[in-house]
Protein backbone atom coordinates (compact mmCIF):
# COMPACT_ATOMS: atom_id res chain seq x y z
CA UNK A 1 0.00 0.00 0.00
CA UNK A 2 1.04 3.58 -0.70
CA UNK A 3 2.88 4.85 2.75
CA UNK A 4 1.70 8.66 1.77
CA UNK A 5 -2.03 7.11 1.73
CA UNK A 6 -1.44 5.52 4.80
CA UNK A 7 -0.24 8.84 6.54
CA UNK A 8 -3.03 10.75 5.69
CA UNK A 9 -5.48 11.94 8.23
CA UNK A 10 -9.11 11.28 7.95
CA UNK A 11 -10.27 14.64 8.25
CA UNK A 12 -9.56 16.74 5.40
CA UNK A 13 -11.25 19.40 6.29
CA UNK A 14 -9.80 21.74 9.05
CA UNK A 15 -11.85 22.71 12.18
CA UNK A 16 -14.79 19.71 11.64
CA UNK A 17 -15.32 17.86 14.48
CA UNK A 18 -16.22 14.44 14.96
CA UNK A 19 -19.74 13.46 15.73
CA UNK A 20 -18.43 11.03 18.56
CA UNK A 21 -16.89 14.06 20.42
CA UNK A 22 -19.70 16.87 20.84
CA UNK A 23 -22.30 14.51 21.29
CA UNK A 24 -22.78 11.36 23.53
CA UNK A 25 -23.06 8.03 21.68
CA UNK A 26 -25.08 5.04 22.95
CA UNK A 27 -23.64 1.02 22.75
CA UNK A 28 -25.31 -0.81 20.29
CA UNK A 29 -25.12 -4.41 20.24
CA UNK A 30 -25.51 -6.82 17.24
CA UNK A 31 -28.01 -9.61 18.27
CA UNK A 32 -28.30 -12.48 16.03
CA UNK A 33 -31.28 -15.14 16.86
CA UNK A 34 -31.39 -19.03 15.03
CA UNK A 35 -34.72 -20.38 15.41
CA UNK A 36 -36.58 -22.89 12.97
CA UNK A 37 -37.74 -22.02 9.50
CA UNK A 38 -40.32 -20.09 9.02
CA UNK A 39 -39.61 -18.36 12.54
CA UNK A 40 -38.38 -15.71 11.73
CA UNK A 41 -41.48 -13.30 10.79
CA UNK A 42 -42.15 -13.53 14.57
CA UNK A 43 -39.53 -11.74 15.52
CA UNK A 44 -39.56 -8.84 13.00
CA UNK A 45 -43.04 -7.72 14.23
CA UNK A 46 -42.00 -8.29 17.99
CA UNK A 47 -38.51 -6.40 17.72
CA UNK A 48 -40.31 -3.96 15.62
CA UNK A 49 -42.83 -3.55 18.83
CA UNK A 50 -39.67 -3.28 21.43
CA UNK A 51 -38.07 -0.56 19.35
CA UNK A 52 -36.01 -1.56 17.37
CA UNK A 53 -35.51 0.37 13.76
CA UNK A 54 -34.57 -2.09 11.26
CA UNK A 55 -34.57 -6.48 11.35
CA UNK A 56 -33.25 -8.94 8.73
CA UNK A 57 -33.68 -12.65 8.11
CA UNK A 58 -31.83 -14.67 6.15
CA UNK A 59 -31.68 -18.92 5.88
CA UNK A 60 -29.18 -20.89 7.39
CA UNK A 61 -28.81 -24.46 7.72
CA UNK A 62 -28.08 -26.38 11.10
CA UNK A 63 -25.54 -28.90 11.75
CA UNK A 64 -26.44 -31.35 13.92
CA UNK A 65 -24.16 -34.91 14.50
CA UNK A 66 -26.60 -37.34 13.74
CA UNK A 67 -26.89 -39.48 17.01
CA UNK A 68 -27.48 -36.54 18.75
CA UNK A 69 -30.08 -34.94 16.44
CA UNK A 70 -31.74 -38.19 16.76
CA UNK A 71 -32.27 -37.88 20.40
CA UNK A 72 -33.11 -34.52 20.63
CA UNK A 73 -35.92 -35.48 18.23
CA UNK A 74 -34.87 -32.51 15.42
CA UNK A 75 -36.15 -33.68 12.09
CA UNK A 76 -36.28 -30.03 10.19
CA UNK A 77 -32.01 -28.69 10.31
CA UNK A 78 -33.53 -25.58 7.82
CA UNK A 79 -32.95 -22.48 9.79
CA UNK A 80 -34.23 -18.78 10.12
CA UNK A 81 -31.16 -16.79 10.77
CA UNK A 82 -32.61 -13.24 12.70
CA UNK A 83 -30.53 -10.18 12.76
CA UNK A 84 -30.22 -6.52 14.05
CA UNK A 85 -28.81 -3.61 15.48
CA UNK A 86 -30.13 -2.72 18.99
CA UNK A 87 -29.03 -0.20 21.62
CA UNK A 88 -27.66 -1.96 25.34
CA UNK A 89 -30.99 -0.21 26.90
CA UNK A 90 -32.79 -2.23 24.34
CA UNK A 91 -31.17 -5.38 24.07
CA UNK A 92 -32.52 -6.96 27.58
CA UNK A 93 -36.22 -6.27 26.43
CA UNK A 94 -35.35 -7.99 23.44
CA UNK A 95 -33.75 -10.34 24.75
CA UNK A 96 -36.78 -11.26 27.17
CA UNK A 97 -38.90 -11.86 23.95
CA UNK A 98 -36.49 -14.49 22.67
CA UNK A 99 -36.83 -16.10 26.06
CA UNK A 100 -40.59 -16.11 26.03
CA UNK A 101 -40.40 -17.37 22.64
CA UNK A 102 -38.42 -20.33 22.60
CA UNK A 103 -40.58 -21.70 25.70
CA UNK A 104 -43.67 -21.60 23.24
CA UNK A 105 -43.34 -25.33 21.47
CA UNK A 106 -40.43 -27.59 20.21
CA UNK A 107 -40.05 -26.09 16.74
CA UNK A 108 -39.84 -22.48 18.46
CA UNK A 109 -36.97 -23.20 20.18
CA UNK A 110 -33.28 -21.82 19.14
CA UNK A 111 -30.72 -19.70 20.45
CA UNK A 112 -29.77 -15.57 20.37
CA UNK A 113 -26.90 -14.00 21.51
CA UNK A 114 -25.47 -10.49 21.22
CA UNK A 115 -22.12 -9.13 19.61
CA UNK A 116 -20.89 -5.64 21.14
CA UNK A 117 -20.84 -3.23 18.20
CA UNK A 118 -17.14 -1.63 17.90
CA UNK A 119 -18.18 1.34 15.35
CA UNK A 120 -20.15 2.58 12.48
CA UNK A 121 -20.29 4.45 9.32
CA UNK A 122 -22.71 7.59 8.95
CA UNK A 123 -24.45 9.94 11.78
CA UNK A 124 -27.39 9.30 9.65
CA UNK A 125 -27.36 5.17 9.81
CA UNK A 126 -26.77 5.63 13.51
CA UNK A 127 -29.83 8.19 13.97
CA UNK A 128 -31.90 5.73 12.28
CA UNK A 129 -30.77 2.34 14.33
CA UNK A 130 -30.75 3.75 17.32
CA UNK A 131 -34.10 6.12 16.93
CA UNK A 132 -32.19 9.53 17.95
CA UNK A 133 -34.79 12.60 17.66
CA UNK A 134 -32.62 14.77 19.65
CA UNK A 135 -29.08 15.12 19.65
CA UNK A 136 -28.05 15.10 23.19
CA UNK A 137 -24.26 17.09 24.13
CA UNK A 138 -21.48 15.89 26.22
CA UNK B 1 -18.66 -12.88 28.94
CA UNK B 2 -17.51 -16.85 28.78
CA UNK B 3 -18.80 -17.55 25.19
CA UNK B 4 -17.63 -16.50 21.96
CA UNK B 5 -19.26 -16.82 18.16
CA UNK B 6 -16.70 -18.56 15.83
CA UNK B 7 -17.21 -17.80 12.21
CA UNK B 8 -15.77 -19.72 9.55
CA UNK B 9 -15.31 -18.93 5.82
CA UNK B 10 -15.13 -21.94 3.84
CA UNK B 11 -15.37 -23.15 -0.11
CA UNK B 12 -19.14 -24.77 -0.55
CA UNK B 13 -18.82 -28.35 0.58
CA UNK B 14 -16.16 -28.39 3.16
CA UNK B 15 -19.10 -27.36 6.48
CA UNK B 16 -18.38 -31.09 7.30
CA UNK B 17 -14.79 -31.11 7.60
CA UNK B 18 -15.23 -28.06 9.78
CA UNK B 19 -18.02 -29.34 12.12
CA UNK B 20 -16.19 -32.81 12.42
CA UNK B 21 -13.47 -30.56 13.43
CA UNK B 22 -15.41 -28.48 15.64
CA UNK B 23 -17.53 -30.91 17.40
CA UNK B 24 -15.00 -33.46 17.91
CA UNK B 25 -13.23 -30.46 19.95
CA UNK B 26 -16.21 -30.24 21.95
CA UNK B 27 -18.27 -27.51 20.05
CA UNK B 28 -22.54 -28.95 20.21
CA UNK B 29 -23.68 -27.55 16.47
CA UNK B 30 -23.73 -25.12 13.79
CA UNK B 31 -25.17 -22.96 11.47
CA UNK B 32 -24.48 -22.59 7.65
CA UNK B 33 -25.51 -19.52 5.40
CA UNK B 34 -24.26 -19.21 2.11
CA UNK B 35 -22.23 -16.68 0.81
CA UNK B 36 -20.29 -15.45 -2.10
CA UNK B 37 -16.82 -14.59 -2.03
CA UNK B 38 -14.55 -12.14 -3.88
CA UNK B 39 -10.70 -11.68 -3.89
CA UNK B 40 -8.56 -9.06 -5.43
CA UNK B 41 -7.12 -10.57 -8.20
CA UNK B 42 -3.32 -8.93 -8.48
CA UNK B 43 -3.01 -10.54 -4.76
CA UNK B 44 -4.63 -14.00 -6.06
CA UNK B 45 -2.04 -13.71 -8.80
CA UNK B 46 1.04 -13.20 -6.60
CA UNK B 47 0.24 -16.15 -3.76
CA UNK B 48 -0.96 -18.48 -6.51
CA UNK B 49 -4.31 -18.26 -4.82
CA UNK B 50 -7.41 -18.98 -6.88
CA UNK B 51 -10.47 -17.86 -4.73
CA UNK B 52 -13.96 -19.56 -5.83
CA UNK B 53 -16.91 -17.20 -5.62
CA UNK B 54 -19.02 -20.42 -3.57
CA UNK B 55 -18.67 -19.70 0.11
CA UNK B 56 -20.42 -21.25 3.10
CA UNK B 57 -20.46 -19.53 6.26
CA UNK B 58 -20.17 -21.72 9.39
CA UNK B 59 -21.02 -19.98 13.27
CA UNK B 60 -20.84 -21.65 16.03
CA UNK B 61 -21.38 -20.75 19.25
CA UNK B 62 -18.90 -21.74 22.04
CA UNK B 63 -17.27 -21.97 25.62
CA UNK B 64 -14.49 -19.21 26.23
CA UNK B 65 -13.06 -22.07 27.25
CA UNK B 66 -12.35 -24.68 24.68
CA UNK B 67 -12.27 -21.54 21.67
CA UNK B 68 -8.66 -22.14 20.93
CA UNK B 69 -8.68 -25.90 20.81
CA UNK B 70 -12.20 -25.54 18.47
CA UNK B 71 -9.99 -22.59 16.11
CA UNK B 72 -6.82 -24.66 16.20
CA UNK B 73 -8.83 -28.08 15.32
CA UNK B 74 -10.35 -26.20 12.50
CA UNK B 75 -7.22 -24.71 11.44
CA UNK B 76 -5.87 -27.88 11.20
CA UNK B 77 -8.85 -29.36 9.04
CA UNK B 78 -9.71 -26.78 7.10
CA UNK B 79 -7.43 -23.85 7.14
CA UNK B 80 -6.19 -21.22 4.37
CA UNK B 81 -3.42 -24.06 3.07
CA UNK B 82 -5.79 -27.35 2.94
CA UNK B 83 -8.43 -27.11 -0.19
CA UNK B 84 -11.10 -25.66 1.93
CA UNK B 85 -9.74 -22.41 2.07
CA UNK B 86 -11.26 -21.90 5.51
CA UNK B 87 -10.51 -18.13 7.28
CA UNK B 88 -11.79 -18.55 11.07
CA UNK B 89 -11.78 -16.22 13.45
CA UNK B 90 -13.79 -15.53 16.80
CA UNK B 91 -16.10 -12.91 18.37
CA UNK B 92 -17.05 -12.03 21.84
CA UNK B 93 -20.09 -12.63 22.55
CA UNK B 94 -22.07 -10.48 25.79
CA UNK B 95 -25.81 -12.23 25.94
CA UNK B 96 -26.89 -15.20 25.14
CA UNK B 97 -30.01 -17.02 25.20
CA UNK B 98 -31.33 -20.81 25.15
CA UNK B 99 -27.43 -22.28 25.24
CA UNK B 100 -28.22 -23.07 29.20
CA UNK B 101 -27.59 -26.64 28.40
CA UNK B 102 -24.07 -26.11 26.67
CA UNK B 103 -22.16 -27.65 29.26
CA UNK B 104 -23.97 -31.31 29.78
CA UNK B 105 -23.65 -34.36 27.36
CA UNK B 106 -27.38 -34.54 25.68
CA UNK B 107 -26.26 -38.33 25.60
CA UNK B 108 -25.74 -39.07 28.91
CA UNK B 109 -28.59 -37.93 29.66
Amino acid sequence: MNNNLKNQPILTEPNVLNYEDTYKLRELKFLMVIVGRYQGDYYIDAFNEAGVSATFVTYGQGTVRSDIQHIIGIADTKKDVVMCLVTKTKLKACLDICEERFKVSKEAKGVAFAIPVDSMISVLSYKFITDTKQNRRK
Amino acid sequence: MDSVLIMVIVNKGYTDLVMEAALDSGARGGTVLNARGTGNSQIEEFYGVQIKPDKEIVMIVVNNEIKDKVLEAIGKAAGLNTKGQGIAFALPVSDTVGLEGENEDPIKK
